[in-house]
């Protein structure tokens, strides 16, 4: 078999397992919380009638072990419940809040590779000088300040300040949205021919995107520089030099090639964790996300939902890292064509 | 008689870090002239290898290097102007590795590398044509199965089979001057013996001057027209091979060929304990001065 | 790890200004922390009930910070926010650190079931994004300051059992532990004596690191609200708060967001001289 398949097809069944633990996990720190989840769900003024009611309803009398049987055949019907605050499936609320969420990720996620990877390239090329120090402080700043701060010095300025950018919100007022074919205003705006759409959607998209990306840009600079400052110790980089390869050339192709394969991994980590951040910079630009919903199904202890998103975003983040290993595995040839591969 | 390819004029060099200073080379002068085969013979740390970097300009540029002297690579001064030197480095002067699988990029195909190398100080060569070249390169030195070793990646091909794909890449572009700084010193000693060899035959055929770096008096024995011996930055002694085996006159080198081992390579010979001896000065055979002094020993 | 290795570590250490940098700012930090009953400007403030004949002012000579929208003085209540998030994150890694390092020591050291189960539970942990998690927990438990210590501590252990098991893997083949082994040590022995003093320099690393982004992440769930309430002068819920009133009162979220900066920050910069110094792998 192919070898980056196999190693694909090994990712994914571990990324099942890691799956079913989540929803054991999650499902049963659902159900082990003090308080009856139906009597939370219903608020202390609805009648005891109710409440058993809906406990029955909801199998909350069988044994937790059943409970979750239960639970699983739901899901595999595609069915994550009721949301109490909503009162529509819950899946079908995430498909209506998820896609705005994922477009700020990925733009954020882009921001983050065609940003950070050139400047940890080009702070290694100067290591030990002057752009390198500046770009490392930059670099650490950017890493330990919480997304919602940046958020809020950036709607400072760009916002109120200087009003260069919207405040808030995905469009501006007056402009409708775009026929829902993917959810992502810019795509389905592009579709659609909406030219106008389109770059009111983008230009929403900005600040919020760089919130979302700074502490992103930071790291995977960060990464990019040391893993590229290892490989410039390499031979075969002293090989190039002395076979007159052009340095531009061996800091874009010949370095910087290997020193991509340990940073992606961890950049696949980065990202996956845009999609926690992306909560905070949505409530700082009130961007109609996953993270809206989310925080009001907490505050409502509306258990069905608040296990749905987890199970959702845990889903993102294995996807997220299954992609990761196939890039890897791709412009890693020692794994695209080796047999067997010694350390899983 | 024409200039010689490589020509090292009293070179100083010292590297400083913070207000410490450390001197490396203490005048070392030594030259190789075209299509000769020269050895430089000395323990690790006693300079040889800095020596090859200053000629291929990879240390000048250093921040802390102090170099004072000559160093002139076919004629381009290396010292004074590292940039001239980057220009040739790749096509009139290259270099072959102690690990030639190390060396060679891991995430490119051989073939890549290879093209690469053959447009090294600018020379236009369409793609097709510098496989044609690598091909035929890649024949020359034995390489069985050359189009499948260019579609192979480094970590796919044995060291004996990198180290053959090194040295082809050392003379795809004729250079006048080859370093080979320790070669095969990681591969094991059988194949080490073969690749010696067949840079030893490559480059008689090609008439290219090498100037050959080694810890190991017996390896160099077989190669080298010339011999110099270095000991902590400073030649100790100079002579035609011949010369200075059957009349090894520095006390430094006597050490040496005692301590050698007989195989070739066999990894570290037992180095000598330093004597007071190996501090006396050098020792020049008859016919063998630097080619500015008038009158030689 | 021997005396004679420490201080080569120190010695690194001190001549990294990075590594002095974020001293500096973490003893700054911590200083105004045990202070703040004394260098504070207003300590009443830090209550529910401040100035009315103060409210929403600009900063000044009497409020550096100025002042929020009920007229407390918003430098005192920064820096008992410094407090508030220096105790959380001590509390936090005080009890996620050790059960961490000894789940680690057992999986790496003992192997087998234990090893086949702890790592997969950590696994499992690790696939959800921390925020997520310690919010999901907040969705079970009333928002309170002790519940949001514990639903951050319950997805801080995993780092640290992750940590000590790649360190005893790499260690368990050396040879000081097979030599405790041959000599009939107690696999008690070993574990705590023999390995454990040889995760110090990477725990000590990671924990220095994490104390900031433990008050990241306990900031984070506060700004979304799950978190510390009201009145407690907690520097993610002033941000959020003070949100409300921008641009015209800026300074209401600006000064405790650059707060969380400062903080952070330190914690990173010592944290990063520490690694360099100990060259320990977190």
């Amino acid at each position: 078999m192919n070898p980056v398949l196999r190693l694909l097809l090994q990712r994914l069944a571990i990324s099942l397992l890691v799956l079913v633990g989540v929803s054991i996990l999650i499902f049963f720190v659902a159900r082990v919380v003090p308080g009856d989840p139906a009597r939370i769900a219903l608020g202390p003024n609805a009648s005891q009638a109710a409440v058993d009611a809906m406990r029955e309803a909801r199998h909350l009398n069988d044994p937790l072990i059943i409970q979750y049987g239960w639970f699983v055949r739901d899901l595999a019907q595609g069915d994550l419940g009721t949301s109490l605050y909503t009162r529509r499936p819950v899946t079908t609320d995430i498909a209506a809040y998820l896609p705005a969420t994922l477009e700020l990720v990925f733009v954020a996620g882009a921001m983050m590779i065609l940003l950070g990877l050139p400047l940890g390239r080009l702070a290694a090329r100067y290591a030990k000088r002057g752009p390198d120090h500046a770009a490392r402080f930059a670099a650490v700043v950017a890493v330990c300040t919480p997304a919602f701060v940046w958020g809020v010095i950036l709607q400072l300025l760009l916002a109120y300040i200087w009003p260069i950018f919207p405040l808030e919100g995905r469009l501006s007022n007056g402009v409708d949205a775009p026929p829902g074919i993917t959810g992502f205003y810019t795509l389905d705006s592009l579709m659609a021919g909406q030219f106008a759409t389109f770059f009111d959607a983008l230009y929403h998209l900005i600040l919020p995107a760089t919130a979302l990306a700074l502490s992103g840009i930071g790291q995977s600079a960060r990464l990019t520089r040391s893993s590229m400052i290892e490989t410039y110790r390499k031979p075969f980089i002293e090989m190039s030099r002395a076979y007159g390869f052009r340095e531009d050339r061996i800091s874009r192709r010949y370095a910087f090639r290997p020193a991509l394969i340990p940073t992606l991994t961890i950049l696949g980590l980065d990202f996956a964790a845009m999609l926690a951040n992306a909560f905070l910079v949505e409530r700082v630009f009130v961007w109609p996300g996953l993270s809206r919903y989310g925080v009001e199904v907490i505050l409502r202890k509306d258990l069905d939902a608040i296990v749905g998103v987890v199970l959702v975003i845990a889903a993102m983040f294995l996807v997220t890292n299954l992609i990761v290993d196939l890039i890897v595995s791709i412009i890693n040839p020692r794994i695209r064509l080796a047999e067997r591969r010694a350390k899983s | 008689m024409a200039d010689p390819v490589l020509k090292v004029r009293d070179l100083h060099l010292a590297f400083r870090k913070g207000r410490h200073t450390t001197e490396v080379l203490h005048g070392v002068s030594l030259h190789v002239n075209a299509g000769e085969k020269v050895a430089l013979v000395g323990e690790s740390g006693s300079g040889k290898s800095v020596t090859a970097q200053l000629a291929l300009a990879r240390l000048q540029q250093e921040k802390g290097t102090l170099v004072d002297g000559l160093v002139e690579v076919v004629g381009h001064d290396a010292t004074h102007s590292p940039a001239e030197i980057a220009r040739i480095r790749g096509h009139r002067v290259t270099m072959i590795f102690q690990d030639p699988t190390s060396a060679l990029n891991p995430v490119f195909r051989i073939g890549e590398i290879f093209t690469q190398v053959l447009r090294a100080g600018g020379q236009k060569i369409s793609e097709a044509d510098a496989r044609r070249k690598a091909e035929q390169a890649l024949a020359e030195v034995h390489i069985p199965d050359p189009a499948r070793a260019l579609d192979s990646y480094p970590f796919q091909l044995s060291g004996g089979m990198n180290q053959r794909v090194m040295i082809a890449m050392a003379l795809a572009n004729e250079p006048e001057l080859l370093l080979a700084d320790e070669p095969g010193t990681a591969l094991d000693v059988t194949v080490q013996a073969q690749t010696l060899r067949l840079m030893d035959e490559m480059v008689t055929s090609k008439g290219t001057a090498v100037l050959f770096i080694s810890h190991n008096l017996s390896v160099v024995r077989e190669f080298a027209d010339r011999v110099y011996v270095i000991y902590r930055g400073k030649i100790v002694e100079h002579g035609r091979t011949d010369q200075l085996f059957s009349d090894p006159r520095h006390p430094y080198t006597r050490a040496l060929l005692s301590a050698a081992p007989k195989l070739i390579g066999g990894g570290l010979p037992d180095l000598p304990e330093h004597s007071d001896a190996f501090r006396d000065p050098l020792i020049v055979h008859e016919g063998c001065g630097e080619p500015d002094d008038e009158v030689t020993a | 790890m021997s005396s004679k290795t420490s201080s080569v570590a120190w010695t690194e250490f001190k001549s990294n200004p990075i590594s002095i940098i974020g001293l500096t700012l973490v003893c700054f930090c911590i200083g105004l922390a045990l202070l703040a009953d004394f260098i504070t400007p207003y300590p009443a403030h830090v209550g529910p009930i401040g100035d009315f004949t103060a409210i929403n002012q600009a900063p000044s000579a009497a409020h550096w910070f100025g002042t929020d929208t009920i007229g407390r003085d918003l430098l005192t209540r920064i820096i008992y926010g410094f407090r508030l998030s220096l105790i959380m994150a001590v509390m936090v890694l005080s009890i996620s650190m050790p059960v961490g390092v000894v789940l680690g020591l057992l999986a790496g050291y003992l192997g087998g079931w234990v090893e086949f189960v702890l790592m997969r539970l950590t696994d499992i942990f690790l696939a959800i994004p921390p925020l997520v998690l310690a919010m999901a927990i907040m969705g079970f438990l009333p928002a309170t300051l002790t519940n949001a210590m514990l639903a951050v501590t319950v997805m801080w252990w995993p780092w640290y059992t992750r940590l000590v098991y790649n360190v005893v893997r790499s260690e368990a083949r050396e040879g000081y532990v097979l030599a405790a082994e041959v000599i009939g040590a107690s696999p008690l022995h070993t574990m705590f004596r023999e390995i454990l003093p040889n995760c110090v320099p990477a725990i000590l690393t990671k924990l220095t690191l994490d104390v900031g982004f433990v008050v990241l992440m306990v900031s984070s769930l506060s700004f979304l609200g799950l978190g510390v309430q009201p009145p407690t002068p907690d520097l993610g819920s002033m941000v959020a708060d003070g949100a409300k009133y921008m641009p015209d009162a800026w300074w209401l979220s600006i000064f405790p967001a650059l707060a969380i900066m400062v903080l952070v920050l330190g914690f990173n910069l010592l944290g990063d001289g520490l690694r360099e110094a100990f060259d320990a792998e977190v």
